[in-house]
């Protein structure tokens, strides 16, 4: 009997320990953990990078900025971006508030006009300063409005991942659907397939490198790349502060000021 | 003679030699089933001796080809209500998808700069599909006011609007069988998605025109091969009034026609519009000889010959003479293969073998069939007809006879009013005005009249890194683009200095003043990054090294175009080089129109040298330099008639119309060749006839079938005005009007100027 009293003990063990194992979290939750933590984990951070743009004939250009970003309500950000490099583009700025009560602020400065211009909604299935990101893809809209499903967990390399299908639902979003790959752990996007309105995958990005500096996590070096246009960004993150700024710094006063 | 000996050896062997002809034509119509018909742009400039060839493929790594989209063209009463922007968004979504485009532009994924007050706007033109009115009045306001919206994809009057879908392969590495996929998966995708009631759907576009334009091509070929066998038939039926008279003549060219068509793949090519003319013209040429060789037979026959002597004495006496005339349309045709564009080289050289097959089976096929059918009926040939004809060339004769200084003066004038109308002549090509009437010639025009265009030329330009940043550039840039809309050829202008301008006015609160290129060069980079990387790269390269305008243009042809490239390019040495740019005028249009405007006087030129050849080869055969020269004015005076036509009817010179020339040259010279060998054979003859005598029997002699001739020839090229081609129909004219004068003209001039200039006395 005993080796059968055993057995019942062992089999008791494992049930108890799957019955307080986490569940996977619901889709949803997922989705909003990273909006909240910025899928490239660039919240409540001060950030040195490079941005450089590939054509079709491997032409490339540099674009290097200055960028820091806070959370100021949970989901939401303020985010200010101040271009170095080249020099045609130095002190170009762009100042974002993320709303939930209506459409974003965002604010362009050109150093030779002296002022910042408001930018309009509209804008936000183009290009953010040429690169292959637009400015949707930064104001997390499209993920912050939308329905999830996981439809399961991959495990790439050492790291598993959540495997989500993300559908905005905003009317004015260039994409149908988003297949996003998200690291279990720290809740990065690793992979991230764009889909526009016809069902055709238009951008990809990928991380490349994912780099945790005073306990945070960033994807320090990742690609998008668009599809139909044979146009692609690497983006770099140089120099990582986990340091969030102060709420004080994102205004358009300080956005004109060089 | 040689002959003699060949023409009893077939006699001897017919049934050997029949037996062989039908394997060899075996094995010509297997070959011939590798025949592909296509009409397409590329044959115009992409071959590899078009030094424009290096640029526009230098210009097509940098920015994509234009010739390769399917553009839909949605009309409705106003392109901005709902139900068309449902409807292009619809098909925009449906055409997406396929792996066979890479891009569809539409007004439902177009981009625009525009403002409100000091907000800023370079995104979609349509942020919603269901626009409220006023939402769809300001759309149309900007994209009126936007460069690479307004005409590219909205009409001025905004009732029509264009999705164009590009194709994912470059259209020069397409098949005609790939692009017929593509039409129909857009046709299918109309299909399937059918236009509501008030909205109109027209699907044109180069890719379009290809397959139609080689449809009709097809339909040409199964139109004119059987109605020039028709012709042929009939004529013969005319002539000879006998079984013998119509079978043997139609079996000799049919079997001249399948060897060269055995041949065809070895170069190539396919039939496109030039090749297109090879079987009726073959066909029509090769008539030629059998149609003399039998008239002499049969007049051998009545003179009481037996069958094989009447064979041989034929030959005997017209293998020099049809030789002659064989080798000198050859030599016509051979006359291309100087020049430099394949779809001509290929042409000549096809034609030039088949006229020389067309001779070889004159002597192989001709007397072994002969040989081997019975004796034909003795009053085949003596119809009334050829009475009627007798009796109008003794005749023509004796009124010539009395006014040979009125007929030269005539000739004079002639001569005289060509060089004066010469100064007329305009050599203009056409691009899309080339292809046949109908729906898709309406769908072009109607591009033409509401959009760019198809045409399009580019103003490629090249500096050192960022030099497309530089504000004095992109300012010589917009002076140039002026320049190019001085034109009313031009349609649309566009360059990357009317964005650059069209975000300076958005940032500057929409003041129209400020729709110029800002003179800070740093403003103009800004604006440039704030655009799509997508639509900044049709504009300018990553590293800002090259840019380009693009021009586009009506299809008023070359003569049109021209000016504005020459003052473009005035513009570009005066405005950009002192800069360090450097700009070559390129795409397509103008790489075809930079060759083939030369090419027609190329053409001219070559049929000038075919001339003087055939003169020379003339006066070699003949050993008479007296005789080579009496043909040089009555074989002139058709063509410089025909030129008289074109100018006066203001038709200009272009590859297709020019083409007569040395279609022509050896049906011009054929009559006088058998003219003069029958001159020198009847005073051999008879050194003591008179040469009144002579001349008038040997127009007696040659003029019947002659006129046979030019009849057959003149029908075979009448029947290119059924091409819906037009230059195919000017073509058949010109040539019809050619070979017809050239027989008068031989009847007129090479017998009086034989009479006065001939050296009788020896």
């Amino acid at each position: 009997m005993k080796p059968h009293v055993l057995g019942l003990v062992a089999a008791s063990l494992v049930a108890a320990g799957a019955a307080v194992a986490d569940p996977p979290p619901d889709a949803r939750a997922i989705v909003d953990k990273v909006v909240d933590g910025d899928p490239f984990g660039m919240m409540d951070s001060q950030l040195v990078g490079r941005a450089v743009l590939h054509d079709s004939k491997n032409d490339e250009r540099v674009l290097e900025f200055h960028m820091d970003r806070l959370r100021y309500k949970t989901g939401l950000s303020k985010t200010l971006t101040r271009f170095s490099k080249p020099a045609d583009m130095a002190g170009v700025g762009f100042l974002q508030t993320m709303r939930d009560d209506g459409d974003d602020d965002r604010y362009l400065y050109l150093p030779d006009l002296k002022k910042s211009r408001r930018i309009a909604g509209a804008l936000r299935n183009n290009s953010f300063v040429g690169t292959d990101f637009s400015f949707a893809d930064l104001d997390l809209r499209d993920l912050r409005e939308s329905n999830a499903k996981l439809l399961g967990t991959d495990k790439i390399g050492k790291f598993s991942y959540y495997k989500l299908e993300v559908v905005p639902t905003r009317a004015d979003s260039q994409y149908s659907k988003f297949e996003l790959w998200v690291r279990t752990d720290n809740f990065l996007v690793f992979k991230w397939d764009m889909y526009d309105k016809s069902n055709t995958l238009l951008k990809t990005y990928q991380a490349a490198e994912m780099k945790r500096v005073d306990g945070h996590w960033y994807d320090s070096r990742g690609r998008i790349e668009n599809h139909r246009d044979k146009h692609s960004t690497d983006l770099y993150l140089d120099e990582m502060h986990a340091q969030a700024p102060a709420d004080s710094e994102f205004t358009v006063g300080n956005l004109e000021k060089l | 003679m040689i002959s003699e000996r060949f023409v009893r050896w077939i006699v001897r062997h017919r049934r050997a030699v029949l037996a062989a002809i039908v394997v060899a034509s075996a094995i010509a119509a297997y070959s011939a089933r590798r025949i592909e018909i296509r009409f397409a742009f590329r044959d115009f400039f992409d071959y590899p001796a078009n030094p424009e060839l290096k640029t526009i493929d230098r210009y097509h790594d940098y920015f994509e080809d234009p010739a390769g989209f399917v553009a839909i063209v949605v009309e409705s009463s106003d392109v901005f209500d709902h139900a068309t922007l449902d409807y292009v968004a619809t098909l925009t979504r449906a055409l997406e998808p396929s792996k066979l485009f890479s891009h569809v532009r539409s007004l439902v994924n177009a981009k625009a700069t525009r403002w409100t007050g000091d907000s800023v706007d370079v995104g979609l033109l349509l942020a919603t599909q269901a626009p409220t009115a006023a939402e769809a009045e300001r759309a149309r306001q900007v994209a009126h006011d936007s460069v690479l919206v307004h005409r590219v994809l909205v009409a001025d009057d905004s009732r029509s609007t264009i999705i164009a879908a590009q194709l994912a392969t470059a259209p020069t590495s397409c098949s005609l069988e790939d692009l017929r996929v593509v039409v129909a998966v857009v046709r299918a995708a109309v299909t399937a998605h059918p236009p509501p009631a008030g909205i109109h759907v027209r699907i044109t576009g180069a890719p379009v025109l290809e397959v139609e334009a080689s449809d009709a091509l097809l339909f040409d070929q199964k139109v004119f091969t059987p109605i020039a066998i028709a012709l042929i038939v009939l004529a013969l039926v005319l002539a000879f009034r006998c079984v013998h008279g119509i079978v043997l003549p139609v079996i000799a060219i049919s079997v001249a026609a399948l060897w060269t068509a055995g041949l065809f793949p070895l170069f190539g090519r396919p039939v496109d519009m030039i090749a297109s003319t090879i079987p009726a013209t073959l066909l029509v040429y090769g008539a030629v000889d059998p149609i003399f060789v039998l008239r002499r037979y049969l007049d051998k026959l009545r003179a009481g010959l037996s069958k094989e002597d009447a064979i041989v004495a034929s030959y005997r006496e017209l293998t020099l003479p049809c030789f002659l005339a064989s080798f000198t349309t050859a030599i016509g045709f051979a006359a291309f293969g100087t020049l430099d564009l394949p779809m001509i080289v290929a042409f000549g050289r096809v034609m030039a073998i088949g006229v020389l097959l067309a001779f070889a089976t004159t002597l192989l096929v001709l007397p072994a069939l002969l040989a081997v059918l019975p004796v034909p009926s003795l009053a085949a040939g003596s119809t009334r007809l050829a009475e009627r004809i007798d009796r109008f060339m003794v005749a023509w004769w004796h009124w010539l006879q009395r006014r040979r200084a009125a007929v030269l003066v005539a000739a004079v004038a002639l001569f005289v009013a060509g060089a004066l109308f010469a100064t007329r002549q305009t050599v203009s090509l056409f691009y899309t005005r080339i292809l046949p009437p109908g729906q898709t010639d309406a769908d072009i025009r109607f591009v033409e009249n509401n959009f760019t265009g198809v045409i399009r030329s580019a103003l490629f330009l090249e500096g050192p890194a960022d030099s497309m940043k530089d504000p004095k550039v992109l300012a010589a840039i917009a002076r140039v683009e002026a320049v190019a809309r001085g034109f009313r050829v031009v349609t649309v202008a566009i360059s990357l200095a009317d964005v650059v301008a069209e975000m300076n006015r958005a940032f500057m609160e929409g003041d129209p003043k400020e729709n110029r290129v800002p003179a800070s060069a740093n403003l103009s980079s800004q604006y440039m990054q704030m655009l799509d990387p997508g639509d900044r790269a049709r504009l300018v390269t990553e590293d800002f090294a090259r840019s380009h305008v693009m021009i586009f243009t009506r299809d008023y042809g070359t003569a049109a175009w021209r000016p504005m490239r020459d003052a473009v390019m005035a513009a570009v040495h005066r405005e950009l080089a002192p800069l360090g740019i450097s700009a070559h005028m390129t795409e397509e249009n103008p790489a075809g129109f930079d060759v083939l405007d030369p090419l027609v006087g190329q053409m001219v030129w070559g049929f000038a040298l075919a001339f003087v050849l055939v003169v020379v080869f003339i006066a070699i055969i003949l050993r008479s330099i007296r005789c080579a020269l009496i043909t040089v004015i009555p074989n002139l005076v058709p063509v410089v008639t025909c030129f008289l036509f074109t100018a006066a009817a203001g038709i200009t010179l272009r590859v297709g119309t020019v083409l007569f020339l040395s279609v022509s040259i050896g049906g011009l010279f054929n009559t006088a060749i058998q003219f003069l060998a029958r001159v020198q054979q009847r005073r051999a003859a008879d050194p003591t006839a008179t040469p009144d005598a002579i001349v008038e029997e040997s127009m007696r002699e040659v003029g019947p079938p002659a006129l046979f001739t030019a009849v057959i020839l003149s029908a075979g090229f009448v029947i290119f005005t059924l091409s819906r081609f037009p230059d195919l129909r000017v073509f058949g004219v010109l040539a019809m009007n050619t070979l017809l004068i050239g027989f008068l003209s031989d009847m007129t001039y090479t017998t009086t100027l034989t009479r006065m200039f001939y050296r009788w006395r020896r």
